[in-house]
């Protein structure tokens, strides 16, 4: 077939002359289309990640300061501001001198710079507390409670984050795998700005106090239409892209992405109107939050996660899924059973019981695309695993595929109703969620993008070393993270269950590992700071160019075949040469 | 009344994304798309990236390392 006829092309002599001429030309070609079709994404997807990214930092810092308030109630979030803001005005001076210094490595600035921050910040804590001995004349405010500082984590992970490096993923994906030109850029990137614009009326009426309560939906009622607006562009765009796709095939990644972006709008407009602008009254509410919070994650950010993962791996290791058949039942039976598992997560609560049944029955039948898609992947990557040590997309995206596996087993268990007496109402929930949302799919998300933006800009990463901090400071970081809450959680919720444990006991026991949670996600949120570094440097052109003189072409594998062979022919020479 | 409203969209959803994932798969059958699944998993793949290439490295790894397998992989077919 012809696609391993090229390959063999460059080095077997037995094919014939003309054919190694339209081999070559046919790989110009379709060289060209890719460059082409990526081009067209550029500035849609990286406004939707640029957003991404922003909102990641700050959703970091809020569920860092969450978590410290769990340990240190009298933390003041206003003294790391102060820090922030301080050391930064006195090192930036410095860094501008290390940037502009000629004969530094890059890595060499990055890591200098940093030691002027820390530096600077370390200088400021000796003075602010022994040479001018500042207070503050009292312990924060309202607006740094745990009850709004986790809303506006949540939210932003939600709203700020995922979804947006979604429609960032979907916006590249899509038009690659339709081979079509993505159009009306300029509505993508409107969407993109509305639905910013939401995110930070939101976060800032959530500080203020008007924060709904309903979690998943906690902005305020005025920031919905933002989203909703933005989010029917997006459908409609989708809508109109898949009726003018050239490849016959649609991939399986395309399905999870259709899959997404038709489920989504609607889902959001229903639960706001179902829980914000016209509620349901009671229990009843309870169920709605519910249908809508559980669809978000499994018909929102998992088939994003899932999709991706099955373009990045076969793409990477240059081999086709394993068994095409099974991702396809994965994916339809995701489509089928996902949606009735919601009311999983009130078991033991007042909803009738029936309701509850369905859905760990639901939650049941997960196991079968869940199995489906771990054995896929698995199969697919067998022989293949060294490939982990030289692809950075690939240790993230198959990080977050293990992942994946291992959080559903994990949520099939805890939908049984025995299992939840002890789990729910504890820290073990909180370890489950960090466990999907950021193993699985900020892992994936991230892989992904290390994959799409060189291809996007046309600039490679500036450093290796930052690539590397950043998986590990996460992966090491989502470990720590997810094994003390769950310790914690077990224990805890069997202590609650017995009537004679001394709940301050129960309290003081969960301490130490409220403590580890907090030095996790101090990790995780410092890959993503290295994460930020790395995409800023990107998109202001440090770091090599991708391509030869040709302004925004991929190299043609022919090319990078003779750079391999240390000559500096054209794909024609190559292949003539070859014969 | 709010809960009328409830229920009515509740259901008008079960109705909705049922009927959509429905008339999806119809569609799907209809399309072939059910067909030919060795070349649907192919569809990724073009003259230029062929099943073998490997395509992703770190900016400094050594350029071998980029495209190692290739040629014995081209020839392995899953
Ligand atoms: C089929 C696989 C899965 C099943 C059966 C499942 C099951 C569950 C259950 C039963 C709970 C409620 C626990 C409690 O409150 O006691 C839960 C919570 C949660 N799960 Fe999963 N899970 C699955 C996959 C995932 C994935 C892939 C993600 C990430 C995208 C995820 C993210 C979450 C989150 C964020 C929560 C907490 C929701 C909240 O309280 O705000 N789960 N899951
Ligand atoms: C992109 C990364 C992250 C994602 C996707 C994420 C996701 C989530 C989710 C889904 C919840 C709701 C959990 C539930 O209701 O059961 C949550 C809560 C929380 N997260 Fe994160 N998170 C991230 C990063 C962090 C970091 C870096 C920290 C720092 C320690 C952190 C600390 C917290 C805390 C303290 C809560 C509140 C838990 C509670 O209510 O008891 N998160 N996060």
């Amino acid at each position: 077939m012809a696609a391993s006829t090229v390959v063999n092309g460059l080095t077997s002599p037995n094919v014939s002359n003309a054919d190694a001429g339209a081999l070559a030309e046919e790989q110009c070609r379709a060289a060209k289309e890719r460059a082409a079709i990526d081009s067209a994404s550029r500035l849609p997807a990286l406004a939707w990640l640029a957003g991404a990214t922003f909102w990641l930092l700050w959703a970091s810092f809020f569920g860092l300061v969450t978590s410290i308030k769990m340990h240190i109630p009298w933390f003041d979030v206003r003294v790391i501001m102060e820090l922030g803001i301080i050391s930064t005005l006195l090192s930036v001076p410095l860094m501008v001198l290390i940037a502009r210094s000629k004969n530094l490595s890059l890595d060499a600035k990055i890591g200098f710079c940093t030691f002027a921050f820390v530096a600077a910040a370390a200088l400021w804590l000796v003075l602010r507390t022994w040479v001018f001995d500042i207070r503050w004349s009292e312990h924060g405010g309202a607006w740094q409670t745990f009850g709004r500082t986790r809303m506006t984590h949540l939210s932003l992970i939600g709203y700020g984050w995922g979804t947006q490096a979604g429609i960032a993923g979907i916006l590249w994906l899509v038009p690659r795998l339709s081979r079509t030109p993505l159009i009306y850029p300029n509505a993508l990137i409107a969407a993109a700005a509305i639905w910013n614009v939401g995110i930070f009326a939101g976060v800032i009426g959530i500080l203020a106090g008007l924060g709904t309560s309903v979690e998943w939906l906690d902005f305020p009622p005025f920031v919905p239409p933002f989203l909703i607006v933005s989010l029917a562009i997006v459908a409609a765009w989708g809508i109109v892209t898949f009726t003018r796709r050239q490849e016959s095939h649609v991939y399986v990644t395309l399905w999870y992405c259709f899959g997404a972006m038709f489920w989504m709008p609607w889902l959001y407009t229903v639960a706001v109107i179902i829980n914000i602008y016209s509620p349901a009254t009671g229990v009843v509410q309870s169920a709605c939050n519910w249908w809508f919070a559980h669809n978000v994650l499994g018909l929102w950010l998992t088939p994003i996660g899932v999709g991706a993962a099955y373009y990045i791996i076969p793409k990477v290791i240059g081999r086709p899924v394993y068994s095409y058949y099974l991702s396809i039942i994965g994916f339809w039976s995701l489509a089928l059973f996902y949606s009735w598992a919601g009311m999983h997560h009130l078991i033991g609560g007042p909803i009738p019981p029936w309701m509850v049944s369905a859905s760990t029955v639901g939650s049941m039948m997960m196991f079968i695309p869940v199995i489906a898609v771990g054995v896929n992947h698995h199969m697919t990557m067998l022989g293949h695993m060294g490939q982990l040590r030289y692809s950075p997309s690939l240790r993230f995206v198959v990080f977050g595929a293990i992942t994946y596996t291992a959080v559903s087993a994990q949520g099939a268990i805890e939908a049984l109703r025995e299992f939840s007496e002890v789990a729910h109402f504890t820290n073990y929930t909180v370890g489950h969620a960090h466990l999907g949302a950021y193993g699985f799919f900020t892992m994936i998300m991230f892989g992904v993008f290390y994959y799409m933006v060189p291809r996007l800009t046309g600039q490679e990463w500036a450093s290796s070393r930052l690539i590397r901090l950043h998986f590990w400071l996460c992966s090491v970081g989502i470990v720590i993270y997810f094994t003390s809450l769950s310790i914690s959680g077990w224990f805890e919720g069997r202590q609650m269950n017995n009537p004679d444990y001394p709940f301050i006991q129960k309290m003081s026991n969960e301490l130490p590992w409220l403590i580890c949670r907090s030095i996790g996600g101090a990790m995780m949120s410092l890959g993503h700071v290295a994460w930020a570094i790395l995409f800023v440097l990107n998109i202001c052109g440090v770091g090599s160019r991708r391509e030869g003189p040709t302004f925004f072409r991929e190299k043609t594998s022919a090319e990078v075949e003779a750079e391999l062979n240390g000559s500096t022919a054209t794909p024609a020479e190559v292949a003539l040469a070859s014969r | 009344m709010a809960d009328f409203i409830v229920y009515a969209t509740v259901l008008g959803s079960i109705v909705f994304f049922g009927g959509a994932a429905i008339l999806a798969m119809a569609w799907s059958f209809r399309n072939g798309q059910f067909e030919n699944f060795h070349k649907s998993s192919r569809s990724i793949f073009d003259a230029d990236e062929p099943v073998g290439r490997v395509t992703d490295r770190f900016p400094d790894a050594p350029r071998s390392h980029g495209t190692k397998n290739s040629s014995s992989e081209a020839s392995h077919r899953s």
